[in-house]
């Protein structure tokens, strides 16, 4: 696919510098406002919708690359591993002006943005963090994340694919189910165990980088209900993996993995929830505007006055959450990333139904879908049904919930 | 309650369990088999040529075609053939089915306007339309077709019409509510078929040693559906014998509220139960809950229904509600 990369030939010859200006929050503001304005096409949209995957590929491709020409890809990362160096009043300013751009989101991304570094920051060797942080960086690697497996959903801990050291190498066998672009991933985040005698099922696993390339590993796309193949299944066949390729100490894996979650239940919401402050508020714009019916519609007016709330809370939440990580950036808690996971999924089934109600029966047929258009592909079917998606992944709200009132509330076991 | 609906049923479930089997098919080979069953016929009298069949029966069958997630416009074209018939207008040739929606004038008993998101308008020879105190039989040979999907990739196709003759006879059938109680039916028989799968995949899925049946919260999420479920089809029911005994409007429309309410609960919580695999294409529960989806908004969404009900229910007055309520469930 040709990619078109300045729609605006004025701009196209300067050169974007939003971090020079990062001592004056309004001059970095406009300068990413600026950015954005100059690269994001015009019709990516339109390219993006019913596009092929290998169109899809490489657009998500140029577009982390050109989000990296200008140090905003990572900016969210500590300097000492490639990232910005930037308070959270910029991060949040990034995402919003993304947000207001309808900028596309980097989503083949997620694991190599969110779930590796976590991982890595408090857990990898300094070999792993340079060598690997460095590929997102530099070379836009993309990473999936091999957790879940046929009988071990809810009860990862039950996990059988199974890791031998010989020598030099851990020998794999095994198979693993749901992992988000696993189809396009060059690594992948893997939990094998390798003490199946350990009195507690946790105890046995270790966690690995797996080069998605390696003899015997074999993936299979599998198509969700959306229409999308997002998700893989990986089949593990005398999987070799060096010695150097294992995160922390064998059998250490579990405690890990729940910092890889922490990322993918908290952080991860960041760029969504900004996106979707954004929908919410233009919705309001343009029901105003056009003097929409449900405007005057006393049950249409509460389910969006009780979005909006909750939106609010999301952010403040968010917010809450990037502080406890400034303080402490190779964990922070696991508490505030459950609370968000919980109230987002929520928050978005309510409000992309909410979207789907207002649609009437023209929102309702069936559009083609926007790739990388995250949950604001303005397509509300696709929109809603992706919604049940979030109830489950990242761990089943039930599960969660379960885990807020042991752990945060102390309730009995 | 006619007499014969067991042996309908049977029919109706042999026949779409076949057709669900093969979920893919054509509709050119899906139709001749339910056409040949004679389900477009089911309420027109025996003297008519028909099942002689009640909107029970009715009910019965698109109920089931509901739970079978057939793809095929069994109810749409049972309606299409009593109200012509009802109308006094020219029986359908070959497939008929119903507008939800018309927008456009009759002049000179000519149409001129376009009937959107019409189920298998495309594949359809004749279109039935309520429109302004009438009946309007449409061909679609004398229409654009502009092919529409629902969320499932039934067509929902949307026709425009330019001076095409219209046979117009004065009527009180309002189509609109006819499919409302259409998709009730449906969305009582999916909703029974996605917990029931829902039921079984929790009997069957083990985590933390035991099926997660065993867990009260999954418990509890299936106690809630059976619930939703079980309103919809009484509901549903309810709205059969009131049209059987007479007029049914108000009872379609509550039917219909009850029914989308339902279908948004129940379909989330059979996602919930399922955890990924439901989440697939292979998995056949989207089947169900795409549709459920869909079915939600057509022939009169929440707000379309509640506003209807909601000014009727005012207009009983303080006194007027529970006196109308016994009245109708008196009668039921
Ligand atoms: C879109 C999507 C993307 C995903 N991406 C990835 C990925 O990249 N990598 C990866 O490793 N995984 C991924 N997953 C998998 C995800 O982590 C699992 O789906 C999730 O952990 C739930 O497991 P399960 O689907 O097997 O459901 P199950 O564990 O079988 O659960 C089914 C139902 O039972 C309930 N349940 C289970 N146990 C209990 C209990 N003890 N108490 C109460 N209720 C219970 C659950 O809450 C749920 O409602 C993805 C899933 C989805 C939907």
């Amino acid at each position: 696919m040709s990619v078109q990369t300045a729609t605006n030939p004025s701009t196209a010859t300067r050169r974007f510098d939003p971090l020079a200006r990062k001592d004056d929050l309004d001059a970095f503001r406009a300068e990413v406002r600026a950015w954005l304005e100059a690269v994001v096409p015009a019709d990516w949209r339109a390219r993006m919708t019913g596009a092929s995957e290998a169109d899809y590929v490489a657009f998500q491709r140029w577009w982390f690359a050109e989000m990296g020409k200008v140090g905003l890809a990572t900016p969210h990362w500590p300097r000492d591993w490639g990232g910005a160096d930037i308070g959270i009043r910029h991060q949040v300013i990034i995402f919003e002006e993304i947000a207001r751009a309808q900028a596309p989101n980097p989503d083949m991304f997620v694991i190599s943005l969110y779930h590796l570094p976590a991982t890595l920051f408090g857990n990898g060797s300094k070999t792993q963090r340079d060598r690997y942080l460095t590929g997102v960086k530099e070379r836009g690697e993309v990473w999936c994340q091999g957790f879940s497996e046929p009988g071990s959903g809810s009860d990862l801990a039950s996990l059988r694919t199974r890791a031998e050291r010989k020598g030099d190498v851990y020998v794999v066998n095994g198979q693993k189910v749901w992992s988000s672009y696993g189809a396009f991933a060059d690594y992948c985040l893997l939990l094998a165990r390798t003490d199946p005698t350990a009195p507690k099922k946790q105890a046995g696993i270790s966690y690995f980088i797996l080069n998605m390339k390696a003899p015997g590993v074999t993936v299979r796309p599998i198509r969700q209900a959306t229409g999308q193949a997002e998700f893989c299944e990986i089949f593990l066949d005398n999987v070799e993996i060096p010695v150097s390729d294992l995160i922390g100490e064998e059998n250490a894996g579990w405690a890990i993995a729940q910092s890889t979650l922490s990322a993918e239940r908290g952080l991860i919401i960041f760029e969504l929830s900004e996106r979707m402050a954004r929908t919410l508020d233009a919705d309001l714009a343009d029901a105003k505007r056009t003097d929409a019916a449900w405007l005057k519609d006393d049950e249409a007016r509460r389910a969006f006055t009780r979005a909006y709330n909750d939106m609010v809370a999301l952010r403040l939440m968010i917010r809450a959450l990037m502080q406890e990580i400034e303080t402490d950036p190779h964990m922070g808690s696991t508490t505030m990333p459950t609370y968000i996971k919980v109230h987002f999924s929520e928050l978005l089934r309510r409000y992309t139904e909410f979207r789907l109600k207002l649609g009437g029966l023209s929102g309702q047929l069936r559009q083609p879908i926007i790739l990388g258009g995250g949950h604001q592909t303005g397509n509300a079917m696709h929109d809603f049904l992706l919604s049940y998606a979030w109830t489950i992944s990242g761990g089943a709200n039930e599960i969660l919930k379960t885990m807020i009132a042991e752990r945060a509330l102390g309730l009995p076991r | 309650m006619s007499e014969t609906r067991t042996l309908l049923t049977d029919t109706a479930d042999r026949l779409f369990t076949d057709l669900a089997a093969h979920p893919d098919a054509p509709f050119a080979e899906v139709w001749p088999s339910i056409a040949e069953a004679g389900f477009e016929s089911l309420l027109l009298g025996e003297d008519e040529g028909g099942f002689g069949g009640d909107w029970g029966d009715l009910f019965a069958v698109a109920r089931l075609a509901g739970s079978h997630a057939l793809a095929a416009p069994v109810g749409e074209a049972a309606v299409a053939a009593w109200a012509l018939t009802r109308a006094g207008l020219t029986p359908a040739e070959g497939l008929a089915t119903i507008a939800p929606a018309v927008d456009g004038c009759v002049e000179n008993g000519r149409f001129t306007g376009s009937l959107k998101a019409t189920p298998w308008g495309g594949a359809a020879q004749t279109v039935v339309a309520t429109h302004a105190g009438s009946l309007l039989r449409l061909q679609t040979t004398d229409c654009r077709i502009e092919s529409g999907h629902s969320p499932v990739g039934e067509p929902r196709d949307t026709l425009t019409f330019e001076g095409a003759v219209a046979e117009a006879a004065p009527s009180d059938i309002d189509l609109l509510a006819c499919g409302a109680f259409l998709r009730t039916a449906q969305i009582a028989g999916a909703l029974d078929a996605a917990l029931a799968a829902s039921i079984a995949y929790a009997n069957e899925r083990v985590q933390f040693g035991k099926p997660i049946s065993k867990f009260q919260t999954v418990q509890q999420t299936l106690a809630i559906f059976a619930i939703e479920a079980a309103a919809v089809n009484s509901a549903g029911q309810a709205a059969a014998r009131a049209a059987d005994a007479g007029v049914a409007d108000f009872e379609f429309a509550a039917a219909k509220l009850r029914a989308n309410i339902a279908a948004g609960q129940g379909a989330a919580l059979a996602h919930q139960v399922h955890g990924a695999i439901g989440f697939t294409q292979e998995h056949p529960l989207h089947r169900l809950t795409r549709r459920l989806a869909g079915w939600r908004s057509e022939f009169g969404s929440d707000r379309f229904w509640a506003q209807r009900l909601g000014r009727r229910v005012a207009g009983l007055g303080p006194d007027g509600l529970w006196p109308e309520l016994a009245r109708r469930s008196d009668a039921a």
